[in-house]
């Protein structure tokens, strides 16, 4: 039997054999504060006067131990779900706190494997962190470039972002740790978008041809997944803990137009899908809503850190006389099969994704 | 804190405390579990008296602490503070004692697999008791555990850790995590 097991059985029983009747011990419990209020003015036993006093400091102690208000940026739970975005507000099982003040309004979320820092964007255009724990914030390391699209890989150290040397497009990979940074060409090709394989040894990008792989060892780059329709794009791609699986979104265009056909109204239709990172087994899994965004950022999706299930945010979807806007449909949890479990929490405008790992469960 | 939080998350938030103005509310949508509480951590027999000790300390200033954010983990941390306290227990106890005298119904029985994984959660350390027993009977996120206990999220998860280990050891049982 488990550990895990056995305090659940333990735990069960206990609660079972603790039950005793409330409005008996309010009652008595009322009374006992008569009666304490009467023999403190009393003082009229040792016995008494040992319970007051007992009393006494129990109330000295417990006064210092009145709960402060929390006052740190962040406080997360284990397996939290962290939504940046617009309002840059965390979500988190309820729990919800604002992200550091500095962080760009799209910035990227990355928490490194600890769970206990989570890395953004900040409006130098460097990476830095904040502390899950103690809300403290630091500069991590200089981006170089407006808009840092910033990847951490799994080892907590080298980053990706997408670049520009004299020989044309790539990857560029730097060292938290070392400030050392290498070049990954992508000959005719601007990447964008990165996600990092699980083993560090390649990652993912997005053209507006659709999805590759290249290795950082420099071999070419492989075409693995097409844009779903000829002017649409991928989005956000997210490769999984267990590097089987390659997750991304779907734009599609869509014109809806009035029921008399005298105008037209341009609006996406987001769709979740899946490839292997060798392009075979092409999945779609479920949509995640349409809008007329104007703009706006369409979904984010982030694996699971067990790799069970995709995190997505979702749009309000809108018909096509009345396409909607980006507003807030909920953050979802998607499995391989296509199953959707929905959580409590709310997408908001521009919302990015993060999971926090957490190494001793 | 609650400026913090979304109006709907707030709002969920206060219907998930089930509190109300009301100390008496309060007191019955708590007791029960204040008394496992209580009981996971010391005596069985002063366990319904280290709980109501707590609730007496709550009900004696219950205009300030119901204006708190979270009552219900403050009067948590008062009873699992009250329960491995020996000297305040002590004093506890004395009461229990002469009200068993008075044939207070004994408290129920637990098997003994259940009295022996207890017994081995009252053997912790104090912090890692105090963290297992509350993380056991309410099934409280770490996050809300660390605000009961005033630490920060890394020392409850290592005294999680701690104590997950040494109940395993005590128990000899497995601690893999059931899928």
């Amino acid at each position: 039997m488990s550990l895990d097991h056995l305090a659940r059985i333990a735990t069960e029983e206990l609660l079972d054999k603790s039950g005793t009747d409330p409005g008996d011990g309010l009652a008595a419990l009322k009374r006992l504060r008569r009666r304490r209020n009467v023999e403190r003015t009393a003082a009229i036993t040792a016995a008494v006067a040992l319970v007051g006093g007992g009393w006494l400091l129990a109330q000295r102690d417990t006064k210092a131990s009145v709960p402060e208000p929390v006052d740190h940026h962040a406080n997360v739970r284990d397996a939290t779900i962290v939504a940046g975005g617009l309002h840059r507000v965390a979500v988190a099982h309820g729990d919800v706190t604002h992200l550091p003040s500095d962080a760009v309004r799209w910035t990227n979320l990355a928490f490194t494997p600890d769970g206990m820092q989570l890395l953004y964007e900040n409006r130098d255009h460097d990476v830095a962190s904040i502390d899950v724990s103690t809300g403290t914030t630091r500069t991590v390391m200089p981006c170089g470039v407006r808009r840092c699209s910033f990847e951490l890989a799994a080892d907590g150290d080298r980053i990706a972002l997408p670049g520009r040397r004299d020989a044309g497009p790539g990857v560029v990979i730097r060292s938290i740790k070392t400030g050392e940074e290498s070049f990954v060409p992508t000959p005719g090709l601007a990447p964008a978008m990165l996600t990092w394989s699980p083993t560090g040894d390649a990652v993912a990008f997005v053209t507006q041809e659709g999805l590759y792989t290249v290795g950082t060892d420099g071999t070419e780059p492989r075409w693995i997944a097409p844009v779903g329709s000829g002017s649409g794009l991928i989005r956000g791609p997210a490769w999984s803990p267990n590097g089987d699986i390659i997750a991304y979104i779907d734009q599609a265009p869509a014109y809806p137009g009035s029921p008399d056909g005298s105008t037209h109204a341009a609006m996406f239709t987001y769709t979740l899908k899946t490839v292997r990172p060798d392009g075979s087994d092409p999945r779609t899994l479920r949509g995640l809503g349409s809008c007329v965004c104007l703009g706006l950022a369409p979904p984010a999706i982030t694996w699971s850190p067990d790799g069970s299930v995709i995190a997505a945010t979702t749009l309000a979807s809108g018909s096509e006389t009345k396409p909607s806007r980006a507003t807030e449909g909920p953050i979802v949890l998607v499995s391989q099969d296509g199953s959707v479990e929905q959580t409590e929490w709310s997408s908001h405008d521009n919302t990015e994704l993060a999971w926090q790992p957490t190494p001793d469960r | 804190m609650s400026e913090v939080f979304p109006a709907e998350v707030a709002a969920q938030h206060r219907h998930d405390r089930d509190v109300s103005g009301s100390f008496d509310e309060f007191y019955s949508a708590e007791l029960h579990r204040l008394i496992a509480l209580a009981r996971g951590l010391c005596s069985p027999i002063v366990a319904e008296d280290v709980a109501q000790e707590a609730m007496l300390v709550a009900y004696r200033r219950w205009r300030e602490i119901s204006d708190l954010e979270r009552p219900d983990l403050w009067v948590r941390r008062t009873c699992a503070n009250l329960a491995v306290s020996q000297f305040r227990r002590g004093v506890i106890e004395l009461r229990a004692v002469a009200r068993l005298s008075m044939r207070r119904p004994p408290p129920a029985e637990l098997s003994e697999p259940t009295d022996e994984f207890w017994n081995a959660v009252r053997r912790l350390p104090r912090r890692q008791a105090q963290a297992a027993a509350l993380r056991f009977i309410y099934d409280m996120p770490i996050a809300e555990i660390a605000l009961t206990m005033e630490c920060s999220d890394g020392t409850v998860k290592q005294h999680l850790s701690r104590a997950r280990q040494a109940l395993a050891v005590a128990l000899h049982v497995d601690l893999e995590v059931e899928s």
